[in-house]
């Protein structure tokens, strides 16, 4: 299920994630934020991701939406007076700084949307392995547990409620005594069973020698050229960044801003950082359709899946 | 490639601590020095445990405690504001030791979010929890701790604790409306949601502490690891 | 060569022994030569990659979270380089077909698969010497079959040296070229299998007979003493009992066997009628998810007082989910399940732990016993009366987890027995037990049926259903596809039926056991 961004090597799209999340904590402009709003927007619908999004909007408008009020109540500084609300003056600038602050965390919570959906856990793990080995054994241990637990613990549930200890029922007090019944079950049960691990981890060689990594991802000629591009036009952005360019200032009093020819070149080569991942999501889309119309050209849309399997066959 | 891996990370480190820093003192943009002293914070726990020996017990021990602290949200879901993970952090920590907690409590942070997923909040999770582990477990031979209440006062507190580390990265997006009001104002909004933490650690703490410090004692003993030093 | 005792005859002892990582604590006297090197003097990494073990459980030995990060997992802390792993990562894929899963996390295999995968990692490592503790007792018979085909063929093909302690002896007697029967600490006898089976047949040892494979016990049972001294004719496998029972046909007629064929009368489901209904499943149909698909549907099924009621199944067929809906722990999307007024039902799984939140077996009885709504002096006397007939005098003050395997199942069962349910569902009593173990605990199950309670049992063990049930029924596909007496049931099938009757299906159609038969 890895196609387009997702397929790429785990440094390359890390590199990516980590330089969104510094320009939009650096770049502090409307016009840079908005751009890698959108950009950040467009790959995850081309992800896929757009249901994913609607489900957690709510969360992150009220989460994003409640700095712009915060601001401005508590924040005087500025010097366009609008109105005074609670014997307090309220500022153009402080309802500005207010909605910039509001794309910022709008943009650092998509692109962990996306981040989530790109950076899957052994992508994550191999990238992390390499640096501490044995705190990502330790992780990928938990991880594994996670869902064993899970399903033990509906076991537990069940078998549990059929003696009265049951979280469904009862008074608070007596249900949450009983949650904690039912994590004991599973906290003994489950440090019974791990002694097993122990012996198996054992029994195969763990401590011995220095631990070696199996990595099943390979660094190939797309990844590089996407990576150097990446690191590029990061670069060019970040130096940009330093010497002053790409920033609006607020406070004391609002500027308008002037657009020179430094600022050009830095937005340019922001939106070929960000347009990179876009980029090859809509290159993989093409290919395929494409390829489906030198491979079938009848008029007979092909059906996904087999759809002569019912419901009953597992 | 795996050569250059090391040197390749400490540099990265190196370069994004710098930018923090500046960024910090020029702007005034908090979150990535947060982000950056919070990654400070959890270093150390990391290095060592990359460089000491550990025993596969030992490993499996940390991997199960972490586990059932990250899954015992599930029982609870019907319960809503019942957070049973610190309580379980911190009966672990006053078993197997500050080391322990602390870890015990940063993976089962990192660990859940897998599956709940990952945001901006993760760092701070992993440090709150990881901290409510370190200070139980430093705390775990002294009087206080050691008589009942004390064990209870110390839940109640780090239930408020926790929630305000948590409204800390709110609240530094906002430099300039930094004041006494909006500390208090956010605190305020979150003080039903700490309450909530604190009165279920006391309670967790105080039904359940005999009987789970008595099942971890038991395995400790069992696994023969992490001596009470 | 294959290892076989009963439960807690130290044969896990002796295999961790065998196994330098694994020696248990404690004193040890003799020494252990590998390849004419003392155990203790090998290197570790020799130790590692020489020898190797596959234990019980195939849940708890799994680090890691996805099949090739498992697989990989040994080799890496061998420290193999990338290069090595991958080619022998590829290899052992290839032999075990595990291609397809590689990239599934562990939690979505079967238990066959996760036994299979333990073994694979094992065997990335090369190991000269393979160990295997009880590898296939948590398993159902198909995936059991499969996974000792695989032994088979590591050994044919590689010549691996494999030492496995096993107590389904069925399918590794035939294949073995040396067997050893231990008990208590020490070695009782050894020798090539047909060897054995002669030896413990000459001895007429009834508890070590329960050990050697069914067609060997009915040869034993059916020819006299005099002729079992001719070696080469022991049949171990159906095809050489049948075989050397073709040989015998003359002589079975002439002792008159003949007559027992005709004797044996089918008998008449006409009995139900007279029997009072007890538990009603009505075109039950249920499913966990509300996309997923239906375990069970339209299931129709009875239960009848003072019945023994095996449900048969492969895996995955719904039979834990069936018991789960007649204990009434879920509710079915349709259908009815209605039990006769004033009966109540008890359930136990198959995992004893699943029952125990109390520091002692003491505290467990009693806790059930008060939500059992029993008064105080009630509970002692109904907790004594169970202490009794469980024999659980000595574990009492216990903790639930320092006691045997087969004592927890025994306290979980005496937990479910106080609640006075009439009717027991039990989930997979027999996994896991050695012979004589499910002897003890079919002689349970009939005491409890003289109590009056009526059982429903699960289970994957035709010879057990055979043996013990008074009705049998095969859940297959969501329904209930067959049901009848045991003899009827059995001699209807063709491949889902016991050892005995595969051999002798040709003269004595319904004769399921050796008693049977003789």
């Amino acid at each position: 299920m890895s196609n387009g961004f997702r397929s790429v090597h785990p440094s390359v799209a890390l590199l990516y994630y980590v330089g969104l999340l510094l320009f939009a904590t650096l770049l502090f402009h409307p016009l840079f934020l908005l751009t890698e709003l959108a950009a950040v927007l467009s790959l995850l619908l081309l992800q896929g991701q757009g249901r994913h999004l609607l489900r957690g909007l709510p969360f992150y408008l009220l989460m994003a939406g409640s700095v712009v009020l915060w601001n401005p109540l508590f924040s005087h500084r500025g010097s366009h007076i609008l109105f005074y609300a609670f014997d307090q003056p309220i500022t153009l600038e402080a309802i500005l700084y207010g909605l910039m602050m509001m794309l910022v965390l709008l943009t650092i919570m998509f692109v962990f949307i996306s981040y989530n959906f790109t950076m899957t856990t052994d992508k994550f793990m191999y990238l992390f392995g390499t640096v501490a080995p044995k705190s990502a054994l330790l992780i990928l241990m938990t991880i594994r547990f996670v869902p064993l637990f899970q399903r033990r613990l509906g076991q537990i549930t069940l078998i549990q409620s059929s003696r009265g200890i049951s979280v469904s029922s009862g008074k608070l007090r007596k249900r949450m005594s009983d949650g904690m019944t039912l994590l004991k079950v599973l906290l003994t049960w489950s440090l019974e069973e791990a002694l097993q691990t122990a012996d198996s981890m054992k029994a195969r060689g763990y401590g011995i020698r220095k631990r070696s990594t199996y990595g099943i991802f390979k660094l190939d000629r797309r990844d590089i050229i996407t990576l150097i591009c990446l690191a590029g036009s990061g670069m060019l952005t970040l130096i940009f960044s330093m010497q002053g360019y790409g920033m609006v200032e607020i406070y004391p009093r609002l500027k308008t801003p002037v657009y020179t020819g430094g600022d050009a070149v830095m937005y340019g080569s922001f939106c070929m950082f960000l347009l990179i991942p876009v980029g090859l999501e809509i290159k993989e889309k093409w290919l395929w359709r494409s390829f489906e119309r030198r491979d079938f050209p009848s008029v007979i849309p092909i059906k996904k899946g087999p759809h002569y399997m019912t419901s009953r066959s597992r | 490639m795996l050569r250059f891996r090391y040197p390749l990370f400490i540099a990265l480190a190196l370069f994004v601590v710098g930018l923090a820093l500046t960024a910090a003192l020029q702007d005034r943009h908090y979150i990535l020095l947060s982000l950056v002293l919070l990654a400070a914070a959890l270093f150390p726990l990391f290095v060592r445990l990359e460089r000491r020996s550990i025993e596969s017990r030992e490993l499996v021990l940390l991997a199960v405690l972490s586990a059932v602290a990250a899954v015992s949200r599930i029982p609870f879901a019907a319960l809503p504001s019942v957070q049973p993970v610190s309580a379980i952090v911190i009966l672990s920590a006053y078993v197997f030791g500050a080391e322990a907690g602390l870890i015990i409590g940063a993976m089962a942070a990192l660990v859940s979010n897998l599956y709940f997923g990952q945001g901006p909040w993760t760092p701070w999770q992993m440090f709150s929890w990881g901290m409510v582990g370190l200070t139980a477990g430093w705390l775990r031979n002294t009087r206080w701790m050691r008589s009942k209440i004390g064990m209870l006062v110390f839940g109640f507190i780090w239930g408020f604790l926790f929630g305000w580390i948590m409204n800390i990265w709110y609240i530094i997006s906002l430099p300039d409306a930094f004041s006494w009001g909006l500390v208090a104002a956010a605190y305020a909004s979150s003080f039903y949601f700490d309450l909530a933490h604190a009165l279920s650690n006391v309670f967790f703490l105080s039904i359940l502490a005999g009987s789970w410090i008595k099942v971890m004692e038991r395995f400790r003993k069992k696994y023969g690891l992490l001596q009470r030093g | 060569m294959v290892l076989c005792g009963p439960s807690g005859c130290g044969k896990t002892t002796l295999l961790r022994h065998l196994k330098r990582e694994l020696k248990p604590v404690g004193t040890c006297e003799g020494a252990i030569w590998y390849k004419g090197q003392a155990m203790d003097e090998l290197t570790p990494q020799t130790a590692a990659e020489d020898i190797g073990m596959v234990f019980q459980n195939p849940e708890a030995q799994i680090v890691m979270d996805t099949v090739w990060h498992e697989l990989a997992f040994s080799m890496e802390n061998m420290g193999y380089s990338p290069t090595v792993m991958r080619s022998r990562l590829a290899e052992i894929a290839g032999l075990f077909g595990l291609e397809p899963l590689l990239y599934k996390p562990v939690h979505e295999l079967s238990g066959g698969q996760k036994q299979l995968l333990n073994l694979a990692s094992v065997l990335l490592l090369r190991p000269k010497l393979l160990l295997l503790d009880e590898p296939t007792s948590q398993l159902d018979p198909v995936a059991a079959r499969e996974f000792i085909h695989m032994l088979h063929r590591l050994n044919e093909e590689m010549s691996m040296t494999v030492i496995i302690s096993e107590h389904r002896l069925e399918e590794v007697f035939p294949i073995a070229d040396r067997v050893l029967l231990m008990e208590e600490g020490s070695l009782k006898a050894e020798g090539t299998p047909s060897e054995l089976v002669q030896r413990i047949g000459h001895e007429e040892q009834q508890k070590q007979l329960s050990y050697l494979p069914t067609a060997s016990r009915l040869f034993l049972a059916l020819s006299p003493p005099e002729e079992r001294v001719a070696q080469q004719s022991i049949p171990l496998t159906v095809r050489e009992g049948k075989r050397w029972l073709h040989g015998q046909l003359a002589l079975l007629k002439n002792y008159g066997h003949e007559s027992a064929v005709e004797n044996i009368v089918t008998v008449t489901d006409s009995f139900r009628k007279e029997q009072e209904t007890l538990l009603k499943c009505q075109e039950v149909t249920f499913r966990y998810q509300k996309e997923g698909p239906d375990i069970l549907s339209k299931l129709t099924l009875n239960l009848y007082r003072n019945e023994v009621l095996t449900i048969l199944g492969g895996n995955g067929a719904g039979k834990s989910t069936l018991l789960y809906l007649m204990a009434g722990l879920s509710k079915p999307q349709r259908g009815r399940i209605t039990l006769a007024k004033g009966v109540t039902a008890g359930y136990l799984a198959q995992n004893p732990l699943l029952y125990f939140s109390q520091d002692t077996v003491k505290e467990e009885l009693l806790h059930m016993a008060r939500y059992a709504g029993l008064s105080e002096a009630d509970s002692q006397r109904e907790i004594a009366k169970l202490l009794d007939i469980f024999q659980l005098h000595e574990v009492y003050d216990s903790h639930p987890l320092d006691i045997s395997g087969g004592q927890q199942q025994k306290v979980a069962l005496a937990m479910v027995l106080l609640l006075t349910p009439d009717i027991l569902l039990l989930d997979e009593p027999t996994k896991g037990l050695d012979p004589g173990a499910k002897e003890r605990l079919a002689s349970l199950l009939k005491l409890l049926r003289e109590d009056g309670k009526s059982i429903v049992l699960v289970t994957h063990d035709v010879e057990f259903a055979a043996k013990y049930a008074t009705r049998c029924a095969m859940l297959f596909d969501g329904g209930i596809t067959a049901e009848g007496p045991p003899d009827v049931f059995f001699s209807a099938n063709y491949f889902y039926t016991t050892v005995v009757n595969r051999i002798v299906r040709d003269w004595l159609p319904q004769a399921l056991t050796i008693e049977d038969v003789t």
